[in-house]
């Protein structure tokens, strides 16, 4: 089987100017392979890189070396060197991901946020719709703040908006940095669900999770994060 | 037990790391529309801009972000055919895969390629809309610079635009400096879309206007540039507008562009001390 996405000798390093110019090295020869169908853990305790990780998978944070690939049929496309309108079509059609906080629009209902990637990938209102709120149900939250903007919403209201989102298209790379961090265990196991589905039709998850149930039910493989480097 | 047995540790793969060959294979296959290469235009040492070239896709929005004095409105006036730069140059697509120079060609036909596919949004809505014009009138001009002459059709299309920008029909006949700040500026945008250009500057278009103002204004360009897949330039000193609206960003100081990238990139991990700082200054929304 072949990967659909490999991470190469990734490193980084912080360099914050502003104070000091402290280095903070956070990745360090790194190598990942995914492959459609399963879901990779990325393991290691607080501060040890893995969101870091999967927004570099994302192109939200840049790597300084190695190689971000995601295959495209025959190809591969090098994340690490694209442009950025190409970084923009591959996570409209490729790349889904759900981070730990809701940043969405201001003033779009919770409805419109869960529909918008759909739309954005030409799918209909007519279609789109029935799919959100059955997303929205999936995940308990109440029906009468379907058409409310969340900002007002608890924080785990929001993070089921946000899973809404992450899985209203069928990605075939799925990034989660901790889904389930807000959620009680009736609402995580929901999102379990979702998962195990995603699986099932053949995406390849790459995810964070704090909580070890929900790593052993999840986790085909587990990446082992290096310990923080201390200086 | 369960599938977590299959552990692996991914970093132990003796995975040498040689380069595998790429091919950037996402086929994007449209020209650029506009280009800018190494363009200057200083009034004195560090004022204006310094050697700055950048490209443009159609339905891409690029987001100009520095401080005050930075050069950013100079080089919008540049890039949008109204100010000559003293180096370099500004190249548009103006029939398909053919670029041209914006500078190299005569007056009039400058005038009349951003007459046709240039959208121009100023900061203060009254340098861009005739104060002695009624609102349907300010809209109306600009279909009549490109050749519209029926007289009904360019009324109803006046109320079209009034109402896409959210002004009631009723004030068509009415002079645009009775209309408030917000009020305004949607008409300067309506004058603006009216004749479908494929491009369009907009500097600081939220500058003035109170925050709830702004917020509204906000989503509306937000729904036209999506709905009319528009290609933008928008100035702005907001960085929570650059992230709402833009795909990228080019962040300027002094005249230079110090860091340029993918929004959420330039925005979440700013590798310049000025972007970091900028960034920093921000508070978390
Ligand atoms: N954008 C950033 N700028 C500077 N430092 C960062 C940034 N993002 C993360 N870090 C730092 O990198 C280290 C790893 O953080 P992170 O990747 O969030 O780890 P984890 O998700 O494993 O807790 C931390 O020391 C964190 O403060
Ligand atoms: N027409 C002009 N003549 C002389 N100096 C100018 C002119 N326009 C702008 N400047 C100067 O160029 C610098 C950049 O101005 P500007 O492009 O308006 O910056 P920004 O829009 O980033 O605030 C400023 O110092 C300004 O005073
Ligand atoms: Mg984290
Ligand atoms: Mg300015």
């Amino acid at each position: 089987m072949t990967a659909i996405m490999i991470a190469k000798d990734v490193h980084k390093t912080f360099v914050l100017h502003n104070q000091g110019a402290v280095q903070l090295p956070v990745l360090k020869q790194q190598n990942l392979e995914i492959f459609a169908g399963e879901c990779l853990v990325l393991n290691g305790s607080s501060g040890s890189g893995k969101s870091s990780l999967l927004r570099s998978l994302y192109g939200n944070y840049e790597i300084d070396q190695g190689q971000l690939l995601i295959r495209q049929g025959e190809q591969w496309l090098d994340m690490a060197t694209a442009e950025p309108r190409q970084i923009i079509a591959l996570r409209r059609t490729t790349i889904g991901w759900v981070s730990q906080f809701l940043r969405v629009i201001p003033r779009l209902s919770a409805l419109d946020i869960v529909m918008q990637p759909m739309l954005e990938n030409g799918i209909t209102q007519a279609e789109a719709k029935p799919r959100a709120e059955s997303l929205l149900a999936h995940l308990n939250v109440p029906e009468r703040l379907w058409h409310l903007a969340p900002a007002t919403f608890s924080g785990g209201e929001q993070q089921r908006v946000n899973i809404a989102r992450g899985f209203a298209l069928d990605y075939p790379i799925l990034l989660l940095d901790e889904p389930t961090a807000s959620l009680d265990k009736n609402n995580t196991q929901r999102v379990i669900e979702l998962i195990e589905a995603a699986k099932a039709r053949g995406a390849a998850i790459v995810g964070i999770f704090h909580d070890s149930w929900v790593r052993e039910q999840v986790a085909d493989r587990l990446h082992q994060m290096q310990e923080p480097i201390n200086q | 037990m369960n599938n977590a047995q299959r552990v692996t540790d991914t970093n132990t793969d003796t995975n040498e790391s040689k380069p595998i060959q790429t091919d950037n294979v996402i086929q994007l296959t449209s020209a650029p529309l506009l280009s800018a290469e190494n363009i200057s235009m200083l009034y004195a040492p560090g004022k204006g801009f310094d050697d700055v070239s950048l490209t443009l896709y159609p339905g891409e929005v690029l987001a100009i972000v520095g401080e005050s004095g930075s050069g950013k409105t100079t080089l919008l006036k540049s890039l949008s055919g109204r100010v000559a730069p003293q180096q370099g140059s500004v190249n548009f697509q103006q029939t398909p895969f053919e670029m041209t120079n914006l500078y190299e060609m005569s007056e009039a036909q400058r005038r009349g390629v951003m007459r046709e596919h240039f959208g121009i949004v100023h900061q203060h809505p009254m340098d861009g809309l005739r104060a002695r014009v009624s609102a349907g009138g300010n809209i109306g001009e600009r279909l009549m610079e490109v050749g519209a002459r029926h007289y009904g059709d360019i009324r109803e299309q006046a109320k079209t635009w009034l109402t896409a920008v959210e002004i009631d029909v009723s004030r068509i006949d009415d002079m645009p400096l009775t209309f408030s700040g917000g009020m305004q500026q949607r008409l300067q945008i309506a004058r603006n879309l009216v004749t479908h250009p494929k491009l369009v500057f907009m500097d600081e278009p939220t500058g003035g206007l109170d925050v709830s103002v702004q917020a509204r204004l906000l989503d509306l360009i937000r729904n036209l540039v999506r709905e009319l897949q528009l290609a933008v330039v928008i100035v702005t000193h907001d960085l929570a507008v650059a992230r709402l609206l833009a795909d990228r960003i080019m962040v300027m100081k002094q005249g230079k562009v110090v860091e340029s990238g993918l929004t959420d990139r330039v925005l979440d991990d700013p590798r310049h001390a000025y972007t970091q700082l900028l960034v920093s200054s921000v508070l978390q929304q």
